[in-house]
């Protein structure tokens, strides 16, 4: 069966980017606000999260931080992907397991994801 | 026969009587013998017995004198008073230091005499005769009368505040002092080139006098009359009787008042003449050395008074102005001692804080400074204020009296006293706030911008993979052509909003860089790879080799390699190569970038590395770029601590060199 990866972004263009590139190899979901965020991850339980830290919604602040300290979604593998030159030391912060900056390489995309869905 | 004398004893007279007889050589010896004045006189006061100085005194021979009437002689209605009321009264009178001037001998002055008049009686008890002695006492009168003129004057100058309100009064002490007649001040007029009479006094016997009134509308030039010469020679001067002398205008006037002696003397300030003042008397002027010393004491004396009282005004106005900008300055300013106490601040400085000027000196910086930056002060303070006198520009925050926080940016400087000892600080601070706030509104629209214009790029950079992948199975030649061509346009407008991106960054001096160990020539190579694929027309040839690991930033040095590369492929379309150079000496790294293309002319060359500059060529259309990316790779370089720059001719090609130090 495939592997279930959710999408937190609110931007149009990559979402359809993403949905072509990954939907070949996985199953996407997405959502596009970050109201309610945690209860709507644990309903969804994906395999891998990819998300934008600038998502609007009340419960997007240090989103990978809480749903890494949550019980429930720790083990959760969390990519963000940003803008922000200083991504790395941002994920580092924020408790994520990986980042892709923008914009991204579709090859090395992929392989970042198969490589945290081991 | 000689009469009974009321004060002799009986003893006295018969003695006397026994040894002089009728002989007077007694009385004559007695009255030669002394160097007082004596005469004696009958109840008409006409003269009956007078010694040699009295006689020469007045000018006359004995003889002349006796049997003459002293006032017919000497007409004095003061001293004929003085006579009659001895004789009505009986009784002696004596004056102390009498001054007199001598009628026919007006020259000499104001003389100075101890007077004594004692009446002689019969038995009866009526006045017969009178005995009268004169010592003269001028000079030791005259010398009292200087120092008291002394006095008066220092006096007089400690307590003004200008030589204006003062002038006719100094005039008045010295000429009442000296005994002289008239004072006057002279000042030049610069529109006549002359000196005119500024201020007058005069005694009371020339109050109407035609001397006065001429010297109203007198004027003298440079040398002419006594005000003139002192003008010429800058120091005293005096003439002993102006009616000798060739140089005095005013000769016929002072003829008629008996003026003989007159001195001048200049009042000098920073070597220039702020005015002359003459004295003229009856006396002719002997100029001993007292006399000397005490004209150029009193010179001394008013030109320091004027000096000192202008550099008082000046320094008042001086101080005024400066305490306006001191108090207006938007900055606050602060000066406390070595412990941190506050000593003075002006009210900016107490504003900002919130606290009255008086409240602030009972505190410390560190009372209303957050602990966090107590150490980091410290240091400064320690290492950087105390060593070097200055701390250069740091920032920290201040706790206002309604305990709000705001961020400061100060600058300390170390205050040493006269003998080099550190006394305490002063500095300036200004309330950051407002500035931090802009900072943060600009980093957040940057961020934004960011954001906003990579994220379509993203989109726009992905589907044009898909797209490429999808025509490759296509087997769409020419639209994977036309794909590429997209996508080199799309990487140019990534490249241009990165260097934007940058630029902002340097302007707030956060540039950071990722310091890594880098092998040199497998970023070089990697570099020349990837510009390489993207270039068909050119071949990049690599010549030398570096050999070494260095510490730098390796995406910001390849940023630099990369954009020396563009640049030289764009600006060389007609050409077929670039050479990419690298040289190793002892100190530094050189690498360079060589093409053949279009030159930078000398002007240009100058230009190049600024921000925003873009080349423009005549033969070739205007080639498009926002002109950031040299600076953005000067700036880099310099951070490197190494060098960047251009050699080329117009139409011969560019060589770009940068180093990178060891």
């Amino acid at each position: 069966m495939k592997k279930k990866i959710l999408i937190i972004e609110d931007d149009q263009g990559i979402i359809d980017v993403m949905k072509i590139i990954l939907s070949e190899y996985y199953t996407v979901s997405v959502i596009k606000n970050t109201d309610d965020i945690i209860k709507k991850i644990a309903k969804e339980m994906p395999d891998l999260i990819i998300m934008d830290l600038w998502v609007p919604g009340k419960d997007g602040k240090d989103l990978p931080k809480k749903i890494k300290t949550n019980l429930l979604l720790s083990k959760i593998p969390v990519l963000i992907i940003s803008a922000n030159h200083n991504i790395k030391i941002i994920a580092k912060s924020m408790m994520a397991d990986g980042y892709m900056s923008k914009p991204f390489d579709i090859d090395q995309f992929l392989s970042l994801i198969k490589s945290h869905l081991k | 026969m000689i009469k009974k004398a009321i004060n002799l004893s009986k003893k006295q007279v018969k003695v006397f009587h026994e040894i002089a007889g009728k002989d007077l050589s007694v009385i004559d010896a007695l009255m030669e013998n002394t160097d007082a004045h004596l005469a004696y006189f009958d109840s008409d006061f006409n003269f009956v017995l007078v010694n040699s100085i009295y006689a020469k005194g007045c000018g006359y021979k004995k003889t002349e004198l006796i049997g003459k009437n002293h006032f017919d002689l000497f007409p004095s209605k003061e001293n004929q008073k003085i006579f009659e009321k001895v004789r009505k009264t009986g009784k002696p009178v004596k004056f102390n230091a009498k001054p007199f001037i001598f009628p026919n001998q007006p020259e000499k002055g104001i003389t100075y005499w101890d007077w004594s008049l004692m009446p002689v009686k019969n038995e009866n008890g009526k006045v017969t005769g009178f005995a009268f002695s004169l010592v003269n006492v001028t000079e030791s009168k005259k010398r009292e009368k200087r120092l008291a003129m002394q006095n008066a004057l220092s006096k007089l100058l400690s307590e003004a505040s200008s030589l204006d309100e003062i002038i006719s009064q100094v005039l008045k002490i010295i000429g009442e002092g000296l005994g002289l007649q008239v004072g006057e001040l002279w000042k030049v007029d610069s529109v006549k080139n002359a000196l005119i009479l500024n201020k007058t006094w005069y005694s009371k016997p020339l109050g109407k006098s035609l001397f006065v009134k001429m010297s109203l509308t007198t004027t003298f030039k440079k040398g002419e009359g006594l005000p003139g010469i002192v003008w010429k020679i800058k120091k005293p001067y005096w003439i002993k009787n102006v009616l000798n002398d060739t140089n005095f205008p005013r000769k016929r006037f002072a003829e008629k008042e008996n003026l003989h002696g007159a001195f001048a003397f200049p009042i000098m300030i920073n070597k220039e003449i702020f005015g002359i003042i003459d004295f003229i008397g009856y006396e002719i002027v002997n100029p001993n050395k007292e006399f000397l010393e005490l004209v150029s004491s009193i010179s001394n004396q008013l030109g320091q008074f004027i000096e000192h009282k202008r550099s008082d005004k000046a320094l008042k106005e001086s101080e005024k102005k400066y305490h306006g900008l001191y108090d207006q300055i938007a900055d606050g300013i602060v000066r406390t001692d070595m412990t941190g106490n506050i000593l003075e601040c002006n009210s900016s400085y107490a504003n900002m804080l919130g606290y009255g000027n008086e409240e602030i000196k009972r505190l410390k910086y560190q009372d209303f400074t957050p602990k966090k930056w107590h150490k980091m002060e410290e240091n400064i303070v320690k290492n950087i204020i105390v060593k070097k006198g200055c701390s250069g520009e740091y920032e920290k925050e201040y706790i206002k009296k309604d305990k709000t926080i705001f961020p400061v940016a100060l600058k300390i400087w170390l205050n040493k006293n006269e003998k080099g000892k550190e006394i305490g600080m002063w500095g300036i601070v200004r309330d950051i706030t407002e500035q931090k706030q802009f900072d943060k509104k600009k980093d957040e629209f940057i961020n934004i911008v960011s954001h906003e214009l990579k994220t379509p790029l993203t989109t726009l950079k992905a589907f044009s993979q898909i797209l490429q992948k999808h025509l490759l199975t296509l087997k769409d030649e020419k639209g994977i052509l036309y794909l590429s061509k997209i996508n080199l346009q799309a990487d140019k407008i990534l490249s241009l909003v990165k260097d934007l991106l940058d630029v902002g960054k340097i302007s707030e001096g956060k540039l950071a860089l990722n310091l890594q160990l880098t092998n040199i020539d497998v970023l070089v190579d990697g570099v020349i790879t990837d510009v390489q694929t993207i270039s068909e027309k050119h071949k990049i040839i690599k010549v030398g080799k570096a050999n070494s690991n260095m510490v730098i930033d390796r995406e910001r040095i390849s940023q630099v390699l990369i954009n020396l590369l563009t640049n030289a492929i764009k600006y060389s379309p007609s050409c077929d190569k670039v050479i990419v150079k690298i040289i190793k000496n002892n100190k530094e790294i050189v690498i360079s970038v060589k093409d053949f293309g279009i030159g930078i002319s000398k002007t240009d060359l100058k230009k190049i590395f600024e921000r925003y500059i873009q080349i423009e060529h005549k033969e070739k259309e205007f080639l498009p770029s926002l002109g950031l990316g040299l600076y953005i790779s000067s700036e880099i370089i310099a951070r490197h601590n190494g060098r960047i720059w251009a050699e080329s001719r117009s139409l011969k090609g560019a060589t770009f060199y940068f180093t990178l130090p060891l």
